[in-house]
């Protein structure tokens, strides 16, 4: 913690005065009560100075040089670059025991011990070491080490953790130039570093590395947050959505179009990577690049990260440590509201707030909001699709491969079956995503994505406040409608976007503190589409980063609304740039079967949403089904049957030769 | 930092002071502020693994503490009327600056000035100038926005700035 602001003369004055220490007696006092206390300490927090990022670059090269069989557990830098250490850096920094960890830092580090099975490094470099032989059993828990970039998880090992600015010279902007790397490098066990966003197990000799802004999670996200923008303003401009309710989720709907789009080729696939805004370097180019123009990997390994997040469970470990805790600390809440119901006592009653919200906050945890992904492709049965496409969208998406279907001579059966699909994994909030007609005899494949949602605000509207009150629609009309009312902490934003005209932002967050629900509006009656018209990407973010850290205690009203959505997105898609994906003659799918790919198209893109916002919480879901049909039967030439034939010369067009063949049996 | 130092004594340390300065925002007496220190550390310790910002906890569990021990003395004197078994109105709230003569003038000066401002400003300024807090911190500690807090702290600086004789302000 430091000042924001440098201190003026007086504020350096007033700190000049050193506050009275802690007696001696205090402080044995307390050291006495919490050592008698059974609760062990949990947190430590160590500075040191922060090292130059000369010697924090050096340190990584260090980590490229050790070898896997060299035990000097001397930190490389002093071993070997001794010239590189800051003169005010200790020489050497004391070690820390923890649990059955030795914890040496190797210069300088900045590093918080959360409990005797976690850390926290924000800078530096630290050699962990277990005190225990591994023989299986011991550090059954392991050690956590938290990094900006990522979290290495470690059991039965010895490794260097180094968490440092990025010493690569670039030329891009500073802030660019400076962001952080964690490099992990493994000397004996394993250790596995998960970037919130994914995950790579290493052995010894492995030097493990995560960059948080390069990680293939983060790339789609902002591809998706640039389609969410342009999708969103494309809807809002177009005529049949004047002044009604928009509701789509882009997640699922790139996770759809991003499925497709690996089976395309040539312009139908530079198209779809524009419009999905896949990042400029995985664009390919040369000759390649006319064929297969993105690189898609990178794309499918972030949607594959993203999912896994979004459908990730707590362990039964972890779940048991935290129920553990809750009910450690619904113990002393019960003592604490016995206290209170005997006097009243303003301070004891701010006390068990605390505590009940720090309750709420874990038991968030391990009953935390319903959030699935799931995605499926199907496939007609006869059809002939490459192995690679299906491979690669099954890896990635756990679409559990292709499930053959019998669109030929099904076509009904079949859609009814794909919209079952959807419903199960909706909770049957979304029904019907496939209109009928919309598969006949020439579907070839579907493409689905389905997500679901339901989570309770962390601090619900009470029920009883909830009236009916105007609320007044962007052409000045009002209408009556349910109106949530609460006194609840929100984080609040808000920023001038043009003379007069300013946004709002404010953040209400779901139970567990993963997942929030945004609201934007324009501050000072003035109408949304003033902040529509400021909607970009940049915007967005510059709006949400002004959210505040901290919650505070508001009035908030918010309508309760339920509402469904339907779209077919094929028009809307084509306006949006990638119209060639839909043309029966033009569209390129030769990446999913290189003989018919010319002939198969996007036959319509359907999206369907839900969502229920009322005072426990929000219900949502959305689907979309991309139909991929064959617009002719494939073009062949039946030789079983009579037919004419000639040999000509192709230059001058000049008939050589002309016959008619009626049995090829006779002589 | 000794290697077998439990990790209460490193907070202890860096933490000790400040807190009873914290305190002190409260109670006339350096006695009663470590007491107060006292109970509300042991308790922060034993939630420290929860709390969001542990820093800010710990000056909320202070600040808490404080308020609950100035309001039960404030009833138990209305009660007893003895007020002639109080402490004396002040003791100082800086280390001894024995060596520098202007840095005792100016410790006092600045004390009794602090004694002059409203409690949210005192707590503010020193949470943020002594204990180094940021306004986010300071807002979680005090449940108040952010920006209240920074401009409690300006107001109370400012004020300071008032009280205490410019040159007063000379360095030691």
């Amino acid at each position: 913690m430091k000042h924001d602001a440098p201190l003026d003369d007086f504020e350096s004055q007033l700190l000049s005065l050193t506050p009275r220490p802690l007696s001696d007696e205090a402080a044995e006092s307390i050291r006495q009560q919490i050592a008698d206390d059974a609760t062990p300490p949990r947190r430590l927090r160590a500075w040191w100075a922060i090292a130059p990022l000369a010697a924090a670059a050096c340190v990584v090269l260090a980590f490229t040089l050790i070898g896997p069989g060299d035990n000097n557990t001397t930190s490389p830098d002093l071993a070997d670059n001794p010239d590189t250490t800051s003169p005010d850096t200790p020489a050497s920094a004391p070690s820390i025991t923890l649990a059955n960890w030795q914890v040496q830092p190797t210069g300088d580090a900045d590093y918080t011990i959360l409990d005797k099975h976690s850390l926290r490094l924000d800078n530096g470099e630290l050699l962990i070491e277990s005190t225990q032989a591994d023989d299986g059993t011991s550090n059954a828990q392991g050690l956590t080490v938290i990094t900006p970039n990522g979290n290495a998880h470690a059991k039965g090992t010895r490794f260097y953790i180094g968490t440092h600015a990025d010493p690569t010279p670039t030329n891009q902007k500073k802030e660019q130039a400076m962001k952080r790397l964690t490099r992990v490098l493994i000397l004996s066990g394993i250790v596995t570093l998960t970037n919130p966003l994914g995950s790579i197990t290493g052995q010894p000799n492995e030097l493990l590395a995560a960059e948080a802004d390069t990680a293939p999670a983060k790339v789609v996200a902002t591809s998706n947050t640039q389609f969410a923008i342009d999708l969103y303003k494309q809807l809002a401009s177009e005529k049949e959505q004047a002044g009604k309710n928009i509701f789509f989720s882009p997640y699922s709907i790139t996770g759809a179009l991003t499925m497709t789009m690996e089976g395309a080729r040539g312009k139908t696939m530079q198209e779809m990577g524009n419009v999905l805004h896949f990042p400029k370097e995985s664009r390919h180019v040369g000759g390649e690049g006319q064929y297969i123009p993105w690189q898609t990997s990178q794309i499918h390994s972030g949607f594959g990260q993203i999912n896994a997040r979004l459908n990730e469970k707590l362990s039964d470990a972890e779940r048991k440590e935290i129920e553990g805790q809750i009910a450690t600390l619904q113990t002393e809440l019960k003592g604490m509201q016995e206290k209170a119901s005997k006097k009243w006592d303003r301070e004891l009653n701010a006390e068990i707030t605390e505590l009940v919200d720090r309750i709420k906050m874990l038991d968030g945890k391990v009953n935390p909001p319903k959030l699935a992904v799931a995605n499926a492709l199907w496939g007609e049965q006869t059809f002939p699709f490459r192995e690679e496409y299906v491979d690669t969208i099954s890896t990635s998406y756990k679409t559990g491969g292709l499930f053959p279907i019998d669109f030929a001579k099904n076509p009904e059966p079949s859609r009814l079956h794909i919209n079952g699909w959807v419903e199960d994994q909706t909770n049957n909030r979304i029904k019907n995503l496939i209109p009928e007609g919309d598969i006949n005899e020439r579907t070839k494949l579907v493409l689905t994505n389905a997500i679901y949602f339901k989570g309770n605000w962390t601090n619900p509207f009470n029920k009883k406040m909830t009236r009916t009150r105007d609320f007044t629609r962007a052409d000045g009309s009002k209408v009556q409608a349910p109106i949530m009312f609460g006194r609840l902490p929100v984080k609040l934003g808000g920023q001038k976007i043009a003379e007069g005209t300013h946004v709002s932002v404010a953040e209400l967050p779901y139970v567990g503190d993963e997942l929030s629900m945004v609201l934007i509006t324009a501050s000072g009656g003035q109408p949304l589409s003033t902040v529509e018209k400021h909607l970009t990407t940049a915007n967005l973010d510059k709006w949400l980063g002004t959210l505040e850290k901290g919650y505070q205690k508001i009035h908030v009203s918010l309508p309760r609304f339920k509402m469904e959505s339907k779209y077919k997105l094929n028009d809307t898609l084509k306006a949006m740039g990638m119209p060639t994906a839909f043309q029966r003659g033009g569209a390129d799918f030769s990446g999913l079967n290189e003989s018919y790919g010319k002939l198969l198209f996007i036959g319509s893109v359907h999206h369907k949403g839900f969502i229920d916002v009322n005072e426990a919480g929000t219900e949502a879901a959305a689907a979309t089904a991309v139909v991929v049909g064959l617009r002719s039967m494939p073009p062949s030439f039946d030789g079983t049957r009579p037919f004419i034939y000639l040999i000509r010369d192709n230059a001058t067009g000049t008939i050589l030769f002309m016959g008619r063949m009626m049995d090829p049996t006779a002589q | 930092m000794k290697s077998d130092q439990p990790p209460s004594e490193t907070w202890l340390r860096e933490h000790g002071p400040r807190l009873v300065l914290m305190a002190r925002q409260w109670v006339p007496c350096h006695a009663d502020a470590e007491d107060i220190v006292q109970t509300a550390f042991v308790r922060f310790w034993k939630h420290a693994a929860a709390a969001r910002d542990p820093v800010a906890y710990l000056y909320r569990t202070v600040r808490n503490t404080a308020m609950n021990h100035h309001r039960s003395t404030a009833r138990r004197r209305q009660h007893e009327d003895t007020a002639a078994s109080q402490p004396s109105r002040r003791e100082p709230m800086f280390a001894d600056p024995a060596a520098h003569a202007e840095q005792a003038e100016l410790s006092e000066q600045v004390a009794a000035a602090l004694d002059t401002l409203p409690i949210e400003q005192r707590e503010a300024v020193v949470m943020r100038l002594w204990g180094q807090l940021s306004f986010d911190a300071i807002g979680e500690a005090t449940d108040t926005p952010p920006r209240t807090a920074q401009s409690r702290y300006r107001y109370g600086i400012d004020a300071l700035r008032k009280s205490v004789p410019s040159d007063s302000a000379v360095t030691p």
